[in-house]
């Protein structure tokens, strides 16, 4: 009757039956998969009202095991077995004979939306967040939610929803017909109860939403392809091509608009192997991993009172994630003016949301209420953490507790925290930077904090090729190009420190140095520095190394960072790069001893 | 007859800290902000300065002189803006008197043997007031929303007349007299023989102490800056008018508002409106100790007064002034400082005159003799709503809190704040220095 470590169900007197996933719900789990093939085989013999799909945990359905996908699943026909697994599994539950709910009260990511999806009706509230954020790791949905999505909430709807990997609240969802009902959470059980009883008015019915009529653009073929062609438009535009599951994604939905079930769910299938099988997936897989191996210890509930001394942009950006976390705020600078800015930031970011619907218009003044501007910093005394942020390095105190700590590159909203010394009990600070939205990163070692070191590298190669006769706008293309977030040039005048030429570039003699040259340069100088710190402070994290280059200095997201780059190249190519360096720009660029012999060894630095 | 003193002592309120925003005439920089923001940001800076108390606080009770439609509640929303759901609030409209309610409210509480730490704010914005339809066009909307049947509300349509869509613009006049305020001030000119060199002069002395006051830096500690939405970068830290130093030439050459002729009463010497606000942290004697903060005033008592609207109607300090001493078994002599509310020049010196006048005390205060002159060196030292502008509730509270610093800096023992407002009320707040002997 049950299978009580993975899922479990239970049928009630009157005649509904309840099937709960166990959290956490891993679907690469084959005990899993053979517990649900189970379950649904015997559900289906039963003679129910109705089934109501829930979890376990009240707080999420399904986990995020996109990374873990892409890491295990080291070959394509491993990847297409799986996915074909699931969509027999989908489909199976689809097919069930009677009405099935699925109660989605906390977050639903992964493969519990795939399943929610499979049903009949779901139920969420207002809290709960939705999304396929299968696309941040470089593949796809794979158990015929490519095939579902575009018929429940429309093609232009789930294009948006499954290429950008945003996510929804519930009432967003519902609005979208994504979730058929949006409750408050203590009615979801009741409402449940409600539909599975009234099975025979409202079996199957459709979700509210705004399905393709025959007028509408997506409901002919012209327009379809008309959406089809400017979607892969906008996805090179964005993308410069760097994001093949982007591509894979929009074959997979509009092969699937047109055709039968089993060839969309076979497409489908293929299209989630390949993916899982690129690069780009290796290297945005990496990341996510990466970033969830943060300590985020410690944490406890209930509202902070985050003082922020020294009015930047950086202040404004932690004031803002701290009130979208409940928190309160306090600015002082000794420049009024610094704090209005400050202000406006907060104001202006809330206004977009607002703009974008994310926000109602009368939430602004109760934001902007919580962010108190003080006239001196008396107060400042009784706050649960301090950040002086008017300095380089920024600080922050918790509990008595001071550490340095680095901002990361604007969008990113990391920052690096430096112990020194490394001993010391940072638990409380990573906690409340954690909950104040600033997760941290750090390498755990003693020794100045790795980015600004880095980003010193990257600057002065720059301006060295600039004395080779490189024009700083070439250099700032190529960069971009191969997937650099900004390149150094323009990243310095973002800064507010433009570069100014000492020479006219225009009539100097340009070398003839191609784009991949740069770019190689680039990658040598970053891994060569990247050893060096590592050979220094053997204990640094790796993983935390390449988050560090992604999030701080806009390494391309889709290598993973330098390290799983080298791996991916392999270190005796680097190395033979660095040798050859050393001979045209001297021996500082020669590779160590220890990345000799570690080349020599061929051990990744990512098994 | 005057009531004479109280048989025993009873327990005073004591003033802990207070703030205020910075006093603004209407639209100008605050012409964005409503009464919520303009309390909530003035709150909140007492609030982060004393984070521990103000969680512990009992009420607020917040003076607004012109009702919002849009935040009847002034004091409770602009607590739970801040965070301070606990506290219970609650909003009073009294006119000019707004302020002083609630302060007067917390000493009640305190006789009533209430103790804890209390909140008293007041706030204004002149650049936000309620403008309505007629009543024609409301009573149009509730039946409208009442009818049942299409027919019923398209018959109530076109029955409908047009002109009652036009919004009514704030009542400025007094309900019962009809008259503006200064036109009031302007019986009360007539009344008195004071004349408009009089008025302009006292108007001068008003405005060059208050930017003495200034210029020392007197309100640097109490005046609180805001960053006023929706722009948030400008920085409002000074009284409006502080910024434009008036002139007796210009005070001379300024055109009368009531009678553009004959009248007296003008822009210069007398009060305009403006927005601010302002928030004080009260206590009872026994928690005041506890509290690790300096007692900075202990309101000891006060007194209401109402009389007919007629042409004394601005003169309510007069007998509010003589019962607070009488109650107290004070002379006019004994008292240190005197804050007496600046609605109009006029309307200060003829309280000056009516205390001074034997028939005056004797006819209308039924007393024996006239209760002596207030001099001018005790009368509003640091100037008052002629220059810093008047907004209504706000008052009040900026006039307590500018006693209480001139009583410890001048080393007095007592001082009378003293007001009247709309309706011909007024009210004297007794306030004694606890570091005077």
């Amino acid at each position: 009757m049950t299978t009580k470590q993975y899922l479990h169900y239970e049928i009630a007197e009157d005649q509904t039956g309840t099937l709960f996933l166990h959290d956490p719900f891993d679907p690469l789990d084959l005990k899993v998969q053979s517990a649900l093939r189970k379950a649904l085989k015997e559900l289906a013999q039963k003679k129910l009202v109705g089934l109501l799909l829930c979890s376990s945990n009240p707080l999420r359905l399904g986990c995020d095991t996109r990374a873990e996908e892409v890491l295990q699943l080291t070959s394509r026909e491993r990847a297409q077995v799986y996915a074909q697994t699931w969509q027999q599994l989908t489909e199976q539950l689809h097919a069930l004979p009677y009405t099935v709910v699925c109660a989605l009260p906390g977050d639903c990511w992964g493969m519990g939306l795939e399943l929610a999806l499979a049903c009949d009706w779901r139920i969420g509230t207002p809290t709960t967040q939705v999304g396929f954020l299968e696309i941040q790791a470089g593949t796809l949905p794979k158990a015929g939610s490519l095939y579902r999505l575009p018929r429940l909430i429309g093609l232009q709807a789930a294009l948006d929803l499954l290429l950008t990997g945003r996510t929804l609240s519930g009432s967003k969802a519902h609005q979208l017909g994504l979730l058929h009902l949006c409750v408050p959470t203590p009615l979801v059980a009741s409402q449940c109860k409600i539909l599975l009883h009234r099975v025979n008015k409202y079996k199957r019915m459709p979700a509210s939403v705004a399905r393709a009529s025959a007028f509408s653009m997506e409901g002919n073929p012209l327009g379809r392809k008309l959406i089809f062609k400017k979607t892969r438009e906008l996805i090179g535009e964005k993308t410069q091509d760097r994001h093949p599951a982007a591509y894979h994604c929009l074959d997979a939905v509009a092969y699937g608009f047109e055709a039968t079930v089993p060839k969309a769910l076979e497409r489908e299938a293929e299209l989630f192997a390949a993916s899982v099988m690129t690069r780009e997936a290796q290297g945005l897989s990496h990341q996510l991993r990466s970033k969830k191996q943060l300590q985020y210890i410690g944490l406890e509930a209930g509202s902070l009172t985050v003082g922020l001394l020294g009015a930047v942009l950086q202040s404004g950006d932690v004031a803002l994630r701290a009130l979208e976390q409940g928190h309160r705020v306090l600015v002082y600078d000794e420049k009024p003016e610094a704090i209005g800015i400050v202000l406006r930031y907060v104001y202006d970011a809330l206004i977009r949301k607002v703009d974008r619907k994310e926000l109602t218009t009368h939430r602004v003044p109760q934001y902007m209420a919580r962010v108190s501007p003080c006239r001196s910093r008396v107060g400042f005394s009784a706050c649960d953490v301090v950040m002086e942020l008017g300095q380089m390095p920024a600080k922050i105190e918790v509990a008595g507790t001071t550490v340095s700590l680095y901002f990361l590159a604007a969008p990113s909203s990391f920052v690096e925290v430096c112990l020194s010394p490394s001993d010391v009990d940072a638990t409380p600070i990573f906690s409340a930077l954690h909950r104040i939205g600033k997760p941290a990163l750090s390498l755990a070692c003693e020794g100045p904090a790795f980015l600004p070191q880095i980003e010193g590298l990257f600057f002065s190669q720059a301006l060295y090729l600039t004395q080779k006769g490189i024009l700083p706008a070439f250099i700032d293309q190529a960069l971009e190009k191969a997937g650099f977030r900004m390149g150094p040039f323009r990243w310095m005048a973002h800064k507010g420190h433009p570069f100014e030429a000492e020479e006219d570039f225009a009539e100097s003699e340009a070398p003839e140095w191609k784009e991949a040259d740069v770019v190689n340069r680039f990658l040598l100088v970053l891994f060569h520095g990247t050893c060096a710190h590592i050979e220094q402070y053997p204990q640094a994290s790796l993983a935390t190394i390449d988050v560090l280059l992604v999030e701080g200095l806009g390494f391309p997201e889709v290598w993973g960072g330098i390290l799983k780059y080298a791996d991916w190249v392999g270190i005796r190519a680097l190395i033979e790069g660095l040798t050859g360096l050393a001979h045209e720009e001297g021996l500082s660029y020669a590779p160590s001893a220890w990345l000799q012999a570690r080349g020599k060894s061929g051990e990744p630095f990512f098994g | 007859m005057l009531q004479k003193t109280p048989i025993f002592s009873p327990p005073v309120a004591v003033l802990l800290a207070g703030v205020r925003s910075a006093f603004v005439k209407s639209f100008g920089v605050f012409e964005d902000c409503n009464t919520l923001e303009l309390l909530s940001r003035t709150l909140g800076v007492l609030q982060t300065e004393n984070p521990t108390l103000i969680a512990s606080v009992r009420s607020m009770g917040t003076g607004v002189g012109i009702a919002q439609t849009e935040h009847p509640n002034v004091a409770r929303e602009a607590l739970l803006l801040q965070g301070l759901s606990d506290i219970h609030g609650y909003t009073v409209h009294t006119g000019c008197l707004s302020g002083m309610q609630v302060v007067t409210d917390v000493l009640h509480q305190v006789r009533g043997g209430q103790t804890g730490l209390f909140l008293a704010s007041a706030v204004e914005c002149w650049s936000d007031v309620p403008i309505v339809y007629s009543r024609e066009a409301r009573k149009f909307i509730s039946k409208l929303s009442k009818a049942k049947s299409a027919a019923a509300k398209l018959n109530m349509i076109t029955n409908f007349n047009a002109k009652a869509w036009l919004p009514k613009a704030p009542v400025r006049e007094e309900s019962y007299t009809g008259l503006t305020l200064a036109a009031h001030a302007e019986h009360l000119a007539l009344e008195t023989g004071i004349s408009r060199v009089d008025q302009d002069g006292y108007a001068l002395v008003s405005h060059v102490r208050a930017l003495e006051a200034e210029q020392k830096g007197l309100w640097k500690e109490r005046r609180v800056p805001i960053w006023p939405s929706p722009h948030y970068t400008a920085c409002v830290q000074q009284d409006h008018r502080l910024q434009t130093p008036l002139t007796r030439e210009g005070l001379r050459n300024m055109t009368p508002l009531v009678d553009p002729e004959f009248g007296t009463i003008t822009h210069g010497n007398s009060t305009h409106p403006c927005d601010g606000a302002a928030v004080c942290l009260l206590a009872d004697p026994g928690t005041a100790l506890t509290s690790g903060l300096e007692v900075q005033a202990e309101l000891v008592d006060h007194v209401y007064c109402a009389g007919a609207p007629d042409a004394s109607f601005l003169l309510g300090a007069a007998p509010a002034i003589a019962r607070l001493l009488a109650r107290n078994d004070l002379t006019l002599s004994q008292i240190d400082l005197f804050e007496i509310h600046e609605a109009s020049a006029v309307q200060v010196l003829a309280t000056q005159q009516a205390l001074a006048s034997s028939t005056y005390c004797r006819e209308k205060l039924g007393l024996s003799e006239a209760l002596g002159e207030i001099p001018l060196e005790k009368l509003n030292v640091r100037g008052g709503a002629l220059t810093l502008g008047h907004p209504y509730g706000a008052s009040g509270l900026r006039m307590i809190m500018d006693i209480a610093d001139d009583l410890r800096r001048e080393k007095g023992k007592w001082g009378i704040v003293s007001l009247c407002g709309g309706g011909a009320m007024s009210v004297a707040l007794l306030i004694r220095n606890p570091g005077a002997p």
